[in-house]
């Protein structure tokens, strides 16, 4: 299944890793969502990223990744944190999405730990509407992390949950999400990995689209973004990235001219490893984001 | 039922920092993504593994009871970018657990060495595709 685009009637995903659509705040709060009581909210996923030094280097949750707690007065937050070198992980509160961010609370350290967060203005987690993640990194830096919240212990969250998947008909799409490669190879293996089927883009009906690329790691690997008017290819190089930090913008059309090339009808990413000097491993983390009309 | 194919679980990389980190027995997928195999017969799980540390592996589990009883479906201790099959069918006598499809299906990245080992200074990257057929 290809992602498609500006289609009445798309289905959408039918398991909960499949590709994630734009959507609004994940809310706690909403009429007619999960309830929250007995269960854990996964709201990130075990991840790893890294990336480079960069001067005044800092990374957010996605907005459309912002937990909105809405009305929810107190809630535990759990940060699963595996490993992290060279940065902080903070998270972070709002009243409205554009802030200001207030931390709640930083590590730096590998830890397993919960936070209380609740509406008492004497608390010393003082909960506003939206909460987020924020990595900043003044050198070289990595984290693998997972957080998870869940009404307190003992208490019921006077509220629901819910992870919505709006459908859509033209919008903004995350070609790759932020996705991380450590991949090993020997002098005689081919390390190449290529964007699972099920994330390429389909740009049936699309006049325009305007690929965004940011990669904070490129280590010993090429990133290459590649068009196709047929599955089978001919795949043609729309971009390629051996550096990071890159933030790139690629505008395509489907009426070619000077130097906006042509859309064609399947765009996907892929990873050229490279090999030989012997046995060794490369790692990427990058994320593309697309916009259509 | 029809014929699906899942990411079960999309690439991840996930790495472990130099303390001991024993407590955890190993990294279990999250439980809200385990696989549910109700109303197919026959799965086939492709996991692809990038990387992985040099005291550590990558196990399939299965159960048909949630809350515990969890079999080894199969273990990966060293990487390949082709990836490993395995094919899970129903247990003929219902007793075996040999390739058995199990209600639910899960990874765990754990130390090789279960007696002594920890997850201390180990990486994994790696994807699992799962077809499931009626």
């Amino acid at each position: 299944m290809t992602k498609r685009h500006g289609r009445k009637g798309r289905r959408g995903p039918t398991h909960g890793v499949m590709p994630k659509y734009p959507r609004g705040p994940q809310r706690v709060g909403r009429p007619g969502a999960r309830e929250l009581a007995d269960e854990e909210l996964v709201w990130q996923g075990w991840r790893t990223m890294a990336g480079v030094t960069i001067s005044g280097f800092s990374l957010t949750t996605s907005s459309e990744d912002y937990l909105d707690l809405g009305d929810t007065t107190s809630l535990e937050v759990h940060t699963h944190l595996l490993n992290i070198e060279g940065a902080t992980l903070a998270l972070q509160t709002a009243s409205s999405e554009e802030g200001p961010w207030e931390s709640l609370q930083s590590y730096t350290a590998a830890t397993d730990a919960s936070i209380i967060v609740n509406s008492a203005v004497s608390s010393n987690h003082e909960l506003e509407r939206y909460l987020r993640w924020e990595i900043t990194a003044p050198t070289e830096w990595q984290a693998t992390f997972r957080i998870t919240v869940a009404a307190p212990a003992g208490q019921v969250m006077g509220g629901h949950v819910e992870l919505p998947v709006d459908p859509y008909e033209r919008g903004a799409v995350e070609l790759a999400e932020w996705t991380s490669y450590r991949v090993a190879y020997t002098t005689s293996s081919t390390t190449n990995v290529i964007a699972d089927r099920e994330d390429w883009l389909d740009t049936d009906e699309m006049r325009y689209l305007n690929l965004e690329t940011e990669a904070t790691l490129l280590s010993a690997a090429t990133l290459v973004l590649e068009s196709a008017f047929s599955e089978e290819g001919p795949w043609t190089t729309i971009a390629s990235y051996t550096q990071a930090y890159t933030v790139d913008r690629v505008v395509m059309s489907w009426q070619p001219s000077g130097s906006v090339p042509a859309l064609a009808r399947y765009i996907r990413w892929h990873l050229e490893g490279q090999t030989g000097g012997g046995a060794g491993s490369w790692e990427a983390c990058f994320r593309v984001n697309g916009k259509w009309s | 039922m029809r014929p699906q194919t899942l990411l079960m679980q999309r690439t991840l990389w996930l790495k472990s920092d130099d303390s001991d980190l024993d407590r955890y027995g190993g990294l279990i997928m999250p439980e809200q993504s385990w696989l549910a195999t109700d109303g197919y017969s026959n799965a086939v799980l492709l996991a692809t593994v990038f990387s992985l540390g040099d005291e550590c592996e990558l196990l399939l589990e299965g159960t048909d009871e949630p809350a515990g009883g969890w079999n080894l479906i199969s273990a990966v201790s060293s990487p390949g970018s082709t990836g490993q099959i395995t094919m899970l069918t129903p247990a003929r006598p219902r007793s075996a657990t040999a390739n058995r499809l199990w209600r639910f299906v899960r990874w765990r990245w754990a130390p090789e060495d279960t007696a002594t080992g920890t997850l201390a200074s180990q990486d994994i990257c790696f994807k699992i595709k799962a077809v499931l057929k009626p």
